[in-house]
This record gives C-alpha cells, sequence and structure tokens, in this order.
C-alpha cells in the first residue's frame, strides 16, 4: 500500500509541478489583452467615478445588453457597467466591488440564474483572471472558493500549457474574436462593437425537467452583502437577466426556483422574470446576448423598473 | 455523481481510504454500499428508493427460492422476480414509448383514444441495475448459484457504485463471490486501477467529448452539410460513443480494481473486427453475454433449427435495440445489425473470429483483413446513424444527405479526426495487450512521461458537465 500511495503523490505532485511552471512563463500579456482584461479598466475607472453612482453587476447578460450611457442621462448620474463574464462568480463579483462601495451609491445586480446553481464561486474564467489578469482578485477568494477553484485552475494552467506548446493565443474565449476582447467594451463597461453584426444562430438551452441543486449559500450570500451595504448608506436593486425565449421555457425549473428561493430569503427580483424574457431575434450569439435593439429595449424597461423602484 | 467530475476525485480516495483502514470484510462491504448510494443518490436521492426496492424483492426471492425445491413454487417467485423489475423498468422506461406508438397507430386508422403519457423521468442507471439483479434470481433459479443469506454482500453487489450507473453489467457469479471472499490491497492491481481510470479519462475527456462537439453541429445542422462532411459526422460519432462507453467501463473497472474487486471487461477493441459477430464479441460484452445467456439460450438457441435460430437473433438484436431507448430509432438500430449478422449466421462462418485478435503475429494487417474491418466499421457506422439521430426521419434524411455530389468535397469539419488517428494507432499497437491501457512492457521514463502527457491532456480538454451517452439508457 504504501509503494502505491508514494507513486501516486508522485505522479500529482509532478503534474502540479508542470501545471505550475506553465502558470508561471504563461502569458500574462495575452491574457490582459482579451475579454477578461476589461476586468481591470472597469476597476479604475469605478475608482474615478464619485458618489452616488448608479453601479451595474452581473455576468455576460449585462455587458451584451445594457447601455450605461443612456441610463446615465436619464438619472443624471455616474454610471458604471462592471460586467465582464458569469464565469467570474457572484461571489467574487460582489466581493471585489464590496470595498468600493460608498454611501448613496446604488448597486443593480443582474445575475444569470445559474449563478445561483453551479456558477457562484466562480469556473475557469475567475481562475483565468486571478492566475493571469488580476492577481490582487486572490484576496476577495476565501479557502473555500480557492479550494472549489482547484479544478478550473488545474485545467486553466493545462490548456495553457498547450496553447504555449502550439504557440497559440491564450486564454481565448469562444466566439467573434473582434467581440471578446478588451477594447470591445466602451468607456461606460459596455460591449457594443458587435451591433452591427449579423446574428449567429443560437441553439435551445438544453431542457431542464427539474430545477438543478441550488446553492444555498448563494441566496445568503447577496441577502448579507445586501445588508451590509445598506449599513453603509448604499442600495442594492436585484433584477432578473435578460433572457432568449426559445430557451426561457427549456430552463424554467431554475428560473422559477431562483425566483421562489429569492422571495424565501427576503431578496427577491424586483422585476419579473417573465418580462425580461425577450423575443429570439433579439439575440446576438447567445440566449443572454442581446443586439443593438435588444439592448434599447431592455436599457428602457431597466430605467423603468429604477424609476418604479424610487431611484433618482 | 460522474466519472470525469472534479467531486469524484474527492469521493473516491475518501472511500479508498475508509475501505482499507478498516479490517473487516462486512465493514468493507458496508462501507462500500454507503459509498454506492451517496454516488447515486447525487443525482436524485429519491430514486434510490428503486434500488432499494429492487435489491429487496431480489434478496428476498433468493432466500426463498433456497428453502423450496418445489417447481411451481419456485415458477411463480422467479415470475414475481421478472415482473417486479421489468415492471418498474417498463413504466419508467417504456410506458411514455408504448402509449405514444399505441395512440399513434390507431389515430392512422381513425381510431382515437384516451391514454395520457406520463410525467417521468427515467432513474440513471436503471437498464443496468435491473439486468444485473434480474441475472442473479435467474441464476439462483437455474441453480447455477447458492443464494447469498448475506444482505450486505448482495445490496453492494446490486449497488456497487464504479459499474452502478453504466455497467458493465456484472453476474453475481462472478461479483457477488468477491464481496463475500476477503481482500487485500495489491500494488499491481492498484497500479493497473490507476491506468485504466487514466486511459478511460482519456477516451472520455480528449476523444468522445472531442468528438462530441463536432457530432452535435454535425447532427443539428444536417441539412446544410455536404455528403463528405455527414460522414465524418457518422464516424466521429462512432469514435465518441466508444470512447464515451469504453472510458466509462475501464474508469469502472480501474475504480472496482482499487478495492481488490475484478469486473468483466466489456471492450475488446471492437473496430478492429473483422465481421459483425466478431464487433458483438467485443462491443459491450457484458450485455451481448446477458442477452445471449438470458433471452438467446432460453428461446432455444441455435438447438432447433435455422428458422427457430433467425427467429431467436431477431429477437436478440431488436430487445437489444430497446433496451438502449424507447424509440423506434434504436428497434431499427438493432434490426440492421441482424441484418448484418444473418448472411454469417446463414453462412456458418459466424463463429470464425472467436478468440484470434486481428493480425496477431504481425505488424500491419493483411489486405483481405483490412478491408474485412473497414467494411464492418463501415457497416457499424450506418447503423450509429440510427442510434444518435432523434428520429427515424432524421437518420433517413441524413444518409439521403450523404448520397450527394458534395460527397465528394472536402469535408469542412475535420479536426477530432486526429485525435481518432492516434487512439487507433495507439490501440492497434496496443492490441496484443491485457489491455491498450497496458504500459507495463514500457521502460520507467516512457511510462511516466505518458502519464503526464495524458493528465495534462485530459485537464486541457476537460469540458465541464459532460455527461456520459449511456447515463440515459
Amino acid at each position: 500500500m504504501t509503494k502505491f500511495l508514494v507513486r501516486v503523490f508522485l505522479a500529482i505532485s509532478l503534474l502540479i509541478g508542470l501545471l505550475v511552471a506553465a502558470a508561471m512563463v504563461g502569458n500574462q500579456k495575452n491574457a490582459c489583452q482579451g475579454f477578461l482584461g476589461a476586468f481591470l479598466d472597469k476597476q479604475q475607472r469605478l475608482e474615478n467615478l464619485h458618489s452616488p453612482r448608479l453601479i451595474f453587476v452581473g455576468g455576460s447578460n449585462l455587458a451584451f445588453g445594457l447601455d450605461s450611457q443612456k441610463v446615465a442621462q436619464h438619472f443624471d448620474r455616474e454610471t458604471i457597467n462592471l460586467s465582464t463574464h458569469a464565469g467570474l462568480g457572484l461571489k467574487f463579483m460582489l466581493d471585489s466591488l464590496n470595498p468600493h462601495v460608498q454611501a448613496g451609491d446604488t448597486l443593480v445586480v443582474i445575475p444569470e440564474y445559474a449563478q445561483f446553481s453551479d456558477t457562484f464561486w466562480g469556473k475557469q474564467e475567475l481562475a483565468s483572471l486571478v492566475l493571469d489578469v488580476y492577481p490582487n482578485g486572490w484576496k476577495h477568494l476565501n479557502w473555500r472558493q480557492r479550494i472549489y477553484l482547484m479544478p478550473a485552475m488545474a485545467t486553466y494552467c493545462a490548456k495553457d500549457l498547450f496553447a504555449q506548446i502550439q504557440r497559440r493565443p491564450f486564454p481565448k474565449l469562444p466566439g467573434n474574436e473582434s467581440v471578446y476582447r478588451r477594447d470591445a467594451f466602451n468607456e461606460n463597461g459596455d460591449v457594443q462593437v458587435h451591433w452591427d453584426l449579423p446574428s449567429i444562430e443560437i441553439q435551445k438551452a438544453a431542457k431542464l425537467y427539474k430545477c438543478p441543486r441550488l446553492d444555498a449559500f448563494a441566496f445568503e450570500y447577496v441577502s448579507q452583502f445586501r445588508t451590509e451595504i445598506q449599513q453603509r448608506g448604499a442600495r442594492l436593486i436585484l433584477l432578473p437577466p435578460v433572457y432568449r425565449m426559445a430557451s426561457f421555457e427549456n430552463q424554467w425549473p431554475l428560473i422559477d426556483g431562483v425566483d421562489n428561493r429569492l422571495r424565501e430569503t427576503g431578496c427577491e427580483f424586483q422585476s419579473g422574470c417573465q418580462r425580461y424574457c425577450f423575443d429570439n431575434d433579439l439575440f446576438f450569439d447567445s440566449h443572454y446576448h442581446l443586439t443593438r435593439q435588444g439592448t434599447q429595449k431592455r436599457t428602457e424597461m431597466v430605467i423603468e423598473d429604477l424609476i418604479q423602484l424610487g431611484v433618482k | 455523481m460522474l466519472f470525469n467530475s472534479p467531486a469524484f476525485f474527492v469521493f473516491l480516495p475518501i472511500v479508498f481510504a475508509l475501505y482499507w483502514l478498516t479490517r473487516s470484510q462486512k465493514a468493507r462491504n458496508i462501507i462500500l454500499l454507503v459509498a454506492s448510494y451517496v454516488f447515486y443518490g447525487w443525482w436524485e436521492p429519491k430514486f434510490l428508493l428503486l434500488i432499494i426496492a429492487s435489491s429487496t424483492i431480489d434478496y428476498c426471492i433468493g432466500v426463498t427460492l433456497g428453502r423450496t425445491q418445489d417447481l411451481s413454487r419456485r415458477r411463480l417467485l422467479l415470475g414475481v422476480s421478472v415482473a417486479a423489475n421489468l415492471g418498474m423498468l417498463g413504466v419508467f422506461k417504456y410506458y411514455n414509448f408504448f402509449v405514444d406508438s399505441l395512440r399513434e397507430a390507431l389515430g392512422s386508422i381513425g381510431v382515437g383514444i384516451q391514454l395520457d403519457s406520463l410525467d417521468l423521468i427515467l432513474p440513471v442507471g436503471i437498464s443496468f441495475y435491473t439486468f444485473q439483479t434480474l441475472s442473479y434470481t435467474i441464476d439462483v433459479y437455474r441453480g447455477k448459484l447458492e443464494p447469498t443469506s448475506d444482505g450486505i454482500a448482495f445490496f453492494t453487489f446490486v449497488a456497487f457504485f464504479p459499474q452502478l450507473v453504466a455497467g458493465p453489467i456484472e453476474r453475481a457469479t462472478h461479483l457477488l463471490n468477491q464481496f463475500d471472499s476477503s481482500r487485500s490491497f495489491s500494488f499491481e492491481s492498484g497500479r493497473e486501477g490507476m491506468r485504466r481510470i487514466l486511459y478511460g479519462l482519456f477516451k472520455k475527456v480528449v476523444i468522445a467529448d472531442q468528438c462530441g462537439v463536432a457530432v452535435n453541429h454535425i447532427f443539428a445542422n444536417h441539412e446544410s452539410m455536404s455528403g463528405s462532411t455527414l460522414v465524418v459526422g457518422a464516424v466521429l460519432f462512432a469514435f465518441q460513443i466508444y470512447g464515451d462507453f469504453s472510458g466509462y467501463s475501464d474508469i469502472a473497472i480501474g475504480s472496482a480494481k482499487l478495492f481488490g474487486i475484478d469486473l468483466m471487461d466489456n471492450f475488446k477493441l471492437p473496430y478492429f473486427s473483422r465481421d459483425p459477430a466478431e464487433f458483438w464479441r467485443r462491443w459491450h460484452v457484458s450485455l451481448s453475454s446477458w442477452f445471449r445467456d438470458y433471452v438467446y439460450i432460453p428461446l432455444g438457441g441455435s438447438r432447433h433449427g435455422t428458422a427457430t435460430t433467425i427467429r431467436n437473433t431477431c429477437i436478440v438484436f431488436v430487445v437489444s435495440g430497446l433496451w438502449h431507448g424507447a424509440n423506434w430509432t434504436f428497434v431499427i438500430w438493432g434490426l440492421l445489425h441482424w441484418l448484418f449478422f444473418l448472411p454469417l449466421l446463414l453462412s456458418e462462418r459466424n463463429r470464425q473470429h472467436v478468440e484470434s485478435v486481428v493480425a496477431e503475429q504481425s505488424v500491419f494487417p493483411r489486405f483481405v483483413e483490412l478491408v474485412q474491418m473497414m467494411v464492418t466499421f463501415g457497416l457499424v457506422t450506418f447503423a450509429w446513424v440510427f442510434f444518435r439521430a432523434e428520429s427515424t426521419l432524421e437518420a433517413m434524411e441524413y444518409l439521403g444527405g450523404i448520397f450527394d455530389v458534395s460527397l465528394f468535397s472536402w469535408p469542412t469539419v475535420r479536426s477530432p479526426l486526429w485525435w481518432i488517428g492516434l487512439l487507433l494507432s495507439w490501440e492497434w499497437l496496443q492490441r496484443c495487450r491485457r489491455h491498450p491501457g497496458d504500459v507495463s512492457h514500457l521502460p520507467m521514463v516512457v511510462r511516466w512521461l505518458l502519464y503526464l502527457l495524458v493528465a495534462v491532456l485530459i485537464l486541457a480538454h476537460h469540458q465541464e458537465n459532460s455527461e456520459f451517452i449511456y447515463f440515459q439508457f
């Protein structure tokens, strides 16, 4: 048994060593120029804005679906869209924002539904961010999250190693190269470079027969975060993400499950999920990413909701 | 819990440690049983009730069979077991299929009936464990096996987590006895287990999942694909399902070895078969041998003349198709294989490649062998189109699309073909070994470099939430 365990330990150590070496010589420059590199710009811009600010937080549903300038003009407030990718996980999005929240700020959090099932703690995109783009992000990860992220980090480093051997750019998000890069974002943090590009065919999201396992911690965390920032004089508004009609029905058990659980937690969506279910032709390349028309429609609806919720 | 998920790689070492830290066999069986229920309950805890019900019924029937010699009573007990197990399978897997088919058939002749489909979720692995537990009762009934009185051992035999959800479908004569006897850890067994796990993960993650992406794209857009791309799509699916299922079996066999348990081999290089009969001796061996022992032979096998043999083989192939799924596409898939098998049966050439491996004594196959392998692969791949398609209409459209001028154009999707070339080359070189993942003949440095390379390849190609195809059966 000892011989076996020693060999297994040795193999795992060699593998980890190889991956760590790959991560150390990885292409940080390329990662910073990629889509997630925009996180750095947004952080910097956030620091330069003055309270009371309107801060939008979410994944790419928001990056590809909001005209922040229009919102800013309407409310006459400094506005920023902090969203990049859902894979950063809602926990990291909120934790990295937390130190910057000031009295008078309004945080509009629009999470993808999966943030409450399997994305809350972050995915490979978070591994990419903290390894190559924003090493300071480590401090926002607690131990549980670091352990949870280990497989994603190992996978990311292995991909990095292969990309280095093949001399190809890494990391690279799937999709149109002119869209998924750092300079695709405008100064408010929205992606609009795809507005004149043709939409691509989108496959329906898989049909769910029951609600996937929801992460109880995620609901509790959002609720606690809201309480904490309220105590500091800021406000959190939770709105549902926009979703493509063709996939909405298939994913209904998840959507309904999240909606109900949020209600039970007392930190519910402050608008109906069905209200943000949009026609299929308003989407660009996924059931979350909107075209120009879709973005305009969504922006108007968000403004309407914020007015109704008393945002001035 | 998926074999290719991080959770499994936390679960497995914990169970491994608890198991070997325990001295008593009984306690080890209890650990395996609890671990198996945790593994299965990870998907949907309520379906544990089905496994427990199925195990309880067959355990009780087994014990009762051991106490009675009265033939009519024994038949009755066997009937109860068969009805209970196939009843559960029938309700969850086939009820909607039969109701829908009946409604459509009657509707086509103008008869309307009020029969509603049920909103049922197919419990993962039900087809596998149902057959496994059934084989126990049938073997006890036939007197081939002494019924066990050790409930823990029996429940563990039914639920043993490495093979619970997608086989190999074990026989009680092979697996149950291992839970009754003492086990000790051996380095060789552990090492072979790890190698098989690694090789299985490679086939699943690097081969099957890469092929799967291309296959999904080609099948979803088959109307707009060229004939050559459709051929590539069918070939890729052949390797997707091979990598997926044989990969699962390897991980199952490897994981079992870590606990000192031997599971039967389920795949023996099926794509190097020289005829369809040989293919079925190499593909999903545990299922085809199950059908042979519990359906074909009881029906009379080949003992009552040619006509009966043809009928029996037809039944076996159709039932095998239906076992895979409640859809006419699977029935046609089974029938196609029967048609491929029939000429061999009629010319009495269905047993010409029983034991030997192709080109056993040489590096390359003879020209005739190469042609035989290619024809067999072509036939099998043709049938896979029905297996993969969502309806017979889609399969017909797909096959129709192949026979077009565009068949002679350059396929637009071809990237995973490199991996297939690599897999085939490796398996060809390894074909005379105990298992393709057996690298014991290589120098240590080469072996360790291979382990590292394969591990990095697996990590680099890992896709989250990629399920195994056979889970749906």
